[in-house]
């Protein structure tokens, strides 16, 4: 299995399509967070008011990473191939889906660090927010990443489709936008009011509790950040998506477990 | 049981029977494809809705179902679906019976309210109030409408809680249907009059019934007492007294019926109306008769009184029924300016620059030369029922009409960022920050201006008042003060309603807190005339349907001479 894994780090590294959406993403996001600081915002400001954008659009590269990754080699054929050779069900499923949740984690976990740190090193950290705050929750978005990456793979294994599994992880990524930040009001009905779920995702993460107050002169809005997060949604974040994460994985492998090889 | 969890066990216990179906030939015809099917059932999670305990045997029956993704016999599967269906339908019972099923959880959103209020409001030590008392008043009341799940209990323990602060950005808002319902629970019974205060202190029949004419009753017939006593002391006795009824109109935002009286002077004015409502089957009734002499009647309840007190406060207190921002002749010489509210665009609204209202400051410019050119010399602005919007575009109308000069209007508190707090004196004063200025350009050439205000005139619309008071030029007249509220809003929304109060702070150039009433519940916005509110005024309003403040308003202009006017 670890020959799998490290020839499919080493195609990661080659395909040029991931480096793509890895820069695009990272310089749309970069420019959107330092466009919200051309009137003194500083980068806590920015993150604890834009923050939730800018992971979403992250997650785009994980979705990418996840299924291209999961997806290429059953599109081509080459798993059957190694099916056919002697390879073990289960090594050519962890050979791909470990990689695939690997680089698509630590990519997605990479871009959101680069553009936040830019942004922090260009105007200043401020006070918004406490930056050890940011880091817990920054830290710990491994976790709900994880639950999507492994959300991802096993779509793809499920469809053999490297696009269905893109598309699928992105829908998934709109549960974890906080409800007020979607674009239609039908779709905010729904996934705010119709669905469980929303409560302990990578949104929750990314989101923070605030007060405003502003001044009648200026109409210049200031706000306060709560940004403490009880143990309790810790805890429920960390354990739900371990579990989630072990279930589709598990559902992934029980289906190519059994499934054709065409 | 709500509509969408119906469709939920609908859609589950349909999934299951097709599941049922399906089994034998999934075994039958092999492929893989076929074990996507018992992942169906988690498509009903669509349906829901936030989680609810009385549906566990719904997620239940969908995590048994999912079973059939991983074995493949026949029996097994077809043991699932009967297993699922059955555990889904039992959540049909279970929500049935439990009284908390989709209950709303009123003490959590009066804890989050309060929490809210009790680290923002801006007025705390300068009305006095006492937090814990509050708590302690009122959070038994809302966990007894939380046991009961009743939305009127919990409308009116919010409303008894609002009204405590006297301050009229302080409300709880939820759905016309909750309020009209708390409203007709407290406002009694309809005895075919309301009563009203008159400016010498004597009490009045009001907007009343033909048929109380065989008791010798017609409006502006003198009370002298209700049920035995004086009507402001029945008044004080009913169970709407310091209540406030207000509510969130999806297309208007937010209104108020009745009810907040940030002013004594308010409160005092309208003191007899709740007195009206106040009996049993029969009411006995003081009256003076035609001839002076004091009798007493009897009069039987014909109805609730919800409607003639708010159909009286509306009569009083309407302005002109025209447009935001429109203009209507008066006379030869008097045009009216009416301002509903402090708003001309979204995207003005939305700005803290003056230079975003230029479209509208043309516009009344415009029309305001094109009547001074046809013979108009004076200006009557109508702000009754004004709920307030942007102090910019205040600033902005006032500098039309305000003679050449600077004219400080008001001063921001200072915010400090870093400590995220509004900053005080040694005293516990709040210290100024940025300070609001217009500055005048004279439009009306030394034309006069009678601004009309009511009590329902608040928030920016009582900053209207307070400066334009202010100017050599304008008259400030009404049967009421304005309402006595400026500090600037905030809010917390719950999921059955919204509760907002006064979070910014507004001082006036001095210093103080800006119009807002204190424990001595002063506002500092007065006005230079009051309208006799006599029989004349009821005959006028109540027989004759007349605006009787317009009226009055005009009549300063054609009687007096220019230089009588303040």
């Amino acid at each position: 299995m670890k020959d799998i894994i490290r020839a499919q780090l080493r195609q990661a590294r080659r395909t040029t399509m991931l480096y793509i959406i890895f820069f695009l993403l990272a310089g749309s996001c970069a420019v959107g967070l330092l466009n919200a600081t051309v009137d003194g915002a500083s980068a806590s400001a920015v993150t604890a008011g834009d923050g939730k954008l800018i992971a979403a659009f992250s997650l785009m590269f994980l979705g990418t990473a996840a299924s291209w990754i999961c997806g290429a080699d059953l599109e081509d054929k080459t798993v059957n191939h190694e099916m056919t050779s002697g390879r073990l069900r289960r090594d050519v499923y962890l050979g791909r889906v470990i990689p695939a949740m690997a680089v698509a984690v630590t990519g997605t976990m990479v871009l959101m660090f680069m553009v936040f740190g830019i942004t922090t090193a260009l105007v200043g950290w401020g006070h918004e927010i406490p930056l050890s705050n940011a880091l817990l929750r920054f830290a710990l978005m491994v976790f709900p990443l994880l639950r999507l990456g492994a959300f991802s793979s096993a779509v793809t294994f499920v469809t053999k489709n490297r696009v269905t599994g893109f598309m699928v992880c992105l829908y998934a990524a709109m549960f974890s936008l906080p409800a007020d930040t979607l674009p239609f009001e039908w779709l905010r009905d729904l996934l705010g009011n119709y669905l469980l779920l929303s409560p302990l995702t990578f949104g929750k993460l990314c989101t923070f509790d605030s007060w405003y107050v502003y001044g009648c002169a200026d109409l210049k809005m200031h706000y306060i950040y709560y940004p403490e997060l009880s143990g309790s949604l810790i805890a429920g974040i960390v354990i739900v998506s371990l579990i989630m994460t072990a279930v589709y994985l598990l559902l992934g492998y029980h289906f190519f477990h059994t499934d054709d090889l065409k | 049981m709500k509509n969408l969890d119906i469709l939920a066990v609908a859609a589950g216990v349909g999934i299951c029977i097709l599941l049922y179906c399906i089994a034998g030939r999934a075994e039958r015809i092999k492929s893989t494809k076929w074990k996507l099917f018992w992942l169906l059932p988690a498509s009903v999670l669509a349906f829901a809705g936030r989680f609810e305990r009385s549906l566990l045997p719904l997620y239940v029956g969908i995590v048994i179902l999912l079973a059939g993704f991983f074995r493949e016999k026949t029996v097994f599967r077809r043991g699932l679906s009967i297993a699922g269906a059955l555990s889904m339908l039992a959540s049909v019972p279970a929500s049935l019976l439990n009284p908390r099923y989709r209950a709303k959880d009123y003490t959590g959103d009066f804890q989050k309210g309060y929490d809210a209020m009790r680290e923002h409001y801006v007025l705390t030590e300068y009305k006095g109030i006492d937090w814990d008392a509050l708590y302690e008043t009122y959070m038994p009341m809302i966990e007894e409408a939380d046991r009961e799940q009743d939305a009127v209990k919990n409308y009116l323990a919010w409303s008894g809680f609002c009204g405590t602060f006297h301050d009229g950005h302080v409300g709880y808002y939820c759905e016309k249907e909750t309020m009209e319902a708390a409203a007709r629970s407290v406002l009694g019974n309809d005895y075919g009059l309301a009563v009203m205060r008159m400016t010498d202190g004597r009490f009045a029949a009001v907007n009343t019934e033909e048929s109380l004419r065989q008791y010798g009753i017609a409006n502006g017939t003198i009370i002298t007492s209700w049920n035995g006593q004086v009507p402001d002391e029945v008044s004080r006795q009913s169970p709407a007294w310091g209540l406030m009824f207000y509510y969130e109109n999806e297309e208007t935002g937010y209104e108020t019926e009745f009810g907040c009286f940030p002013d004594i002077d308010n409160e005092i004015f309208y003191s007899g109306l709740l007195a009206a409502g106040v009996g049993g089957e029969t009411v006995s009734v003081g009256i003076l008769d035609e001839n002076g002499m004091e009798r007493t009647v009897t009069l039987p309840k014909i109805g609730e009184y919800y409607d003639r007190l708010f159909g009286t406060v509306e009569k009083i207190d309407h302005g002109v029924n025209i447009g935001n921002l429109e203009w209507q002749r008066t006379d030869q010489t008097t045009v009216l300016l009416r301002i509903k509210g402090m708003a001309y665009d979204t995207q003005s609204y939305m700005s803290g620059d003056e230079k975003s209202y230029r479209e509208m400051k043309e516009k009344l410019t415009e029309a305001l030369e094109e009547y001074k050119a046809d013979g108009v010399k004076d200006v009557i602005i109508d702000l009754r029922n004004n709920g307030g919007g942007s102090p910019i575009m205040v600033k902005t109308v006032v500098s039309l009409f305000a003679p050449e000069g600077t004219y400080d209007c008001s001063v921001d508190g200072l915010w400090d960022d870093d400590r995220k707090c509004w900053v005080t004196d040694e005293n516990g004063d709040y210290v100024p920050g940025k300070a609001i200025r217009c500055q005048g350009e004279n439009l009306l050439d030394g034309g006069r201006v009678i601004l009309l205000t009511n009590q329902a005139c608040v928030s920016a619309g009582d900053f209207m008042v307070k400066i334009m008071r202010g100017l050599p030029n304008v008259t400030v007249m009404g049967f009421t003060e304005p309402n006595g509220s400026c500090q600037a809003v905030g809010g917390v929304n719950f999921r059955g309603g919204k509760l907002t109060f006064s979070n910014c702070v507004n001082l006036d150039p001095a210093g103080g807190i800006l119009i807002d009433s204190g424990i001595d519940r002063q506002s500092t916005d007065d006005i230079d005339v009051q309208i006799p509110f006599d029989l004349d005024a009821i005959r006028a309003i109540f027989d004759e349907g007349q605006d009787y403040a317009l009226a009055s308003a005009a009549a300063v202009f054609s009687s007096t001479a220019e230089a009588d006017v303040p």
